[in-house]
């Protein structure tokens, strides 16, 4: 089934940015397309479509409110179609309303299943106030209409504002995953983990009495390293075990690769306390992912004797 | 005159306008882009030539007998002639591709001659176009042309979103570009006047889904009514249609001094029988994609019903129209069945037990 993910937000909040990071990530082993609106900013780089080959549309809708589902629907059936993606980006314009693209979304179907849709957006919030203040209904819905919301310029606001902003914003829409940390020193991988399941993130007993944000709305960060280092079933075992009891802080997704003894190689995934451990070839470089609140880095380095990415 | 009707769409507009009777209410889909179809053309072959324009609209009125022409000056009129570059897709409307202002400190440079007839090939051919419409048909039917507000002209000419941020970061800036398009428009309007037509200013980008009622007072309403009143002088009528939600400016829109306020489909039209129903008579509101496109005879029907049941008492009069230009892909029969909904359902007097 096509999972469509729709990046939201007005104009400046980093869409392309965001779509910049997170698509070679999701390139990975999966068949991607990108459908961008030309009302947006410039589009994705060159690049990063050249080096992951993956398929851009446009939409060039000349009336935003009319064509925009006729339009959408076209060139999402056409490349469901012509390419069956495993995942879609919608980089819509930033002044569409997204109840109506889920709308126009929601009415397609791939083969006899509906559309998986997820939307996520990008809050400029050092213009929140005054874009709120100035703009019709659009800017409310993108935000009341995500799964997961990022905050974009966070550069010069006080952790004071940040919370205040936070709470708002989660007023708007209490059941969305808001990420408040800088995401542009998130990696790729964790941004991908992050908008993946949106529903592990919040209402989690992490964020209950944080005090940084009410409602659902929590603080996350993450944590990415790679490492040489071999480990046995068992090390990973305890390494992964440790992870519940909060010395690490609150993580709440941890994932990744490491080398084994021999030719053997692990997989793992932690979710919430449920641990996860496969065998796969060997690994030439152990690459390991951690999201949660307040994560202790350090500790999580040494334990994974790991370096930095 | 269509066979299924007893006055011409001259009279009855006259009539309506007047008070009198009529033998149904009048009924305005907007034709824009369906129409080529209707001719067999598609929508590049409808923009290549005053003659498939006027075609196109033409045939849309033989088969419909609907109550207007239009001249489709379109939402992007200004920004092209003012060197905004726009695709020409074959079968879809035209989308802007580059901007004919990158920076909103050079509105000074801007030159407003550029949209006359003589400069501007696109607005000659609109008007060739009109004539050539009135020629064939201007003694039964009335030729309304599509032209923009200010604001939208203004997304024609520095891109919608650096607009709207504008609002909140260089207003003073904005203000001059709106200066700049109001009077722009009053010369397109001027352009077309020896053809005895009327207008309808749409501003899509004037919604209430895009900016708040205090915007909307503070950067639409005064060069809205500025144009209005300009019009007027001039003896034309004026319609209104903002897309997406208006709820909350609806008065205000009326207060533009406009002849008939149009409304999109995300307005429920009791609310506005409401507020202004009293003041001016309501166009609307069949939705354009939900039903037009995408539903049946039977959904059409019962979407005309209920703007009956909603608006059939509406004190200044109601006219049965879509919420906003009806999708090139619609089917041709859906309105068909929008014409035979609206005349079982417009039939005068008009009959509320049809609406039970």
């Amino acid at each position: 089934m096509t999972e469509i993910i729709c990046v939201t937000g007005f104009l400046g909040a980093g869409k392309t940015t965001f779509l910049n990071k997170i698509l070679p990530i999701c390139l990975n082993g999966r068949k991607t397309a990108v459908i961008e609106n030309d009302f947006g900013d410039a589009g994705i780089d060159a690049a990063v479509v050249g080096e992951t080959g993956a398929v851009v549309r446009e939409l060039s809708s000349g009336c935003i409110c009319c064509s925009l589902k006729g339009e959408m629907k076209a060139v999402l059936l056409a490349l469901i179609a012509s390419e069956s993606p495993d995942v879609i980006f919608v980089e819509p314009s930033g002044v569409s309303r997204s109840t109506d693209l889920i709308g126009a979304l929601s009415q397609m179907k791939d083969g006899d299943s509906a559309l998986s849709v997820n939307v996520v957006n990008l809050v400029d919030v050092a213009n929140f106030e005054d874009y709120l203040e100035a703009f019709g209904d659009f800017y409310g819905d993108q935000i009341a209409s995500a799964q997961t919301i990022f905050f974009s310029h966070r550069q010069g606001l006080t952790q004071e504002k940040m919370n205040e902003l936070a709470n708002q914003i989660s007023e708007m829409n209490p059941v969305a995953a808001c990420y408040l940390s800088d995401w542009l020193e998130m990696s790729g991988e964790a941004l991908w983990e992050l908008i993946q399941d949106p529903k592990d993130f919040v209402n989690t007993p992490a964020f209950s009495g944080s005090g940084e944000a009410k409602s659902g709305a929590g603080v996350f960060s993450s944590w990415s390293g790679a490492s040489d280092s071999r480990f046995s079933r068992e090390d990973l075992e305890a390494i992964l075990a440790s992870l519940v009891d909060g010395q690490m802080g609150q993580v709440l997704r941890a994932k990744g690769f490491c080398r084994g003894e021999g030719n053997l190689g692990w997989h793992f995934n932690y979710r919430r306390g449920s641990v996860e451990i496969k065998s796969v070839d060997a690994v030439a470089e152990g690459r390991m992912l951690a999201i949660g609140q307040n994560l202790n880095t350090a500790k999580l380095a040494e334990l994974f004797r790991s370096r930095p990415v | 005159m269509h066979k299924d009707d007893q006055m011409t769409p001259k009279q009855r507009m006259t009539a309506f306008r007047n008070g009198q009777d009529v033998d149904r209410i009048p009924i305005m889909p907007f034709m824009g882009t369906i129409s080529s179809r209707i001719a067999g053309l598609n929508l590049r072959e409808m923009r290549s030539g005053p003659k498939t324009e006027a075609e196109s609209q033409l045939a849309g009125y033989r088969r419909l007998g609907h109550d207007c022409l239009i001249s489709d000056y379109g939402l992007h009129g200004i920004g092209i002639a003012m060197g905004s570059r726009v695709n020409d897709p074959e079968h879809g409307v035209i989308a802007i591709q580059e901007y004919a202002l990158d920076d909103l400190n050079k509105v000074d440079q801007l030159d407003q001659e550029k949209v006359r007839r003589r400069h501007d090939s696109k607005l000659a051919r609109h008007y060739a176009a009109a004539e050539i419409m009135l020629a064939e048909a201007g003694d039964e039917c009335g030729l309304n042309v599509n032209l923009t507000g200010p604001f939208t002209a203004a997304a024609s000419i520095y891109p919608t979103e650096k607009l709207l941020r504008a609002l909140v970061r260089d207003p003073e800036n904005v203000r001059r570009l709106l200066r700049f398009c109001t009077d722009c428009l009053k010369i397109v309007c001027r352009e077309y006047l020896d053809l005895g037509v009327g207008f309808t200013i749409c501003d899509p980008i004037a919604s209430g889904t895009m900016m708040k009622k205090e915007n909307y007072q503070d950067f639409v309403y005064p060069y809205t009514r500025e144009l209005v009143d300009d019009l007027h002088g001039l003896g034309a009528s004026v319609g209104y249609h903002i897309c997406g939600n208006t709820a909350k400016i609806v008065e205000p829109m009326v207060d533009t001094g406009v002849d008939m306020l149009s409304l999109d489909n995300a307005v429920d039209m009791g609310m506005a029988k409401e507020k202004v129903g009293d003041r001016i008579c309501l166009v609307g509101n069949v939705d354009p994609t939900g039903v037009m496109m995408l539903g049946d005879g039977e959904a059409v029907e019962e979407a005309v019903k209920t703007c009956f049941q909603k608006t059939f008492d509406s004190p200044c009069g109601f006219v049965l129209a879509t919420g906003c230009d009806v999708p090139y892909d619609a089917p041709l029969e859906n309105l068909d069945y929008f014409m035979a909904a609206g005349r079982k359902y417009g039939r005068w007097p008009l009959d509320q037990a049809l609406y039970a």
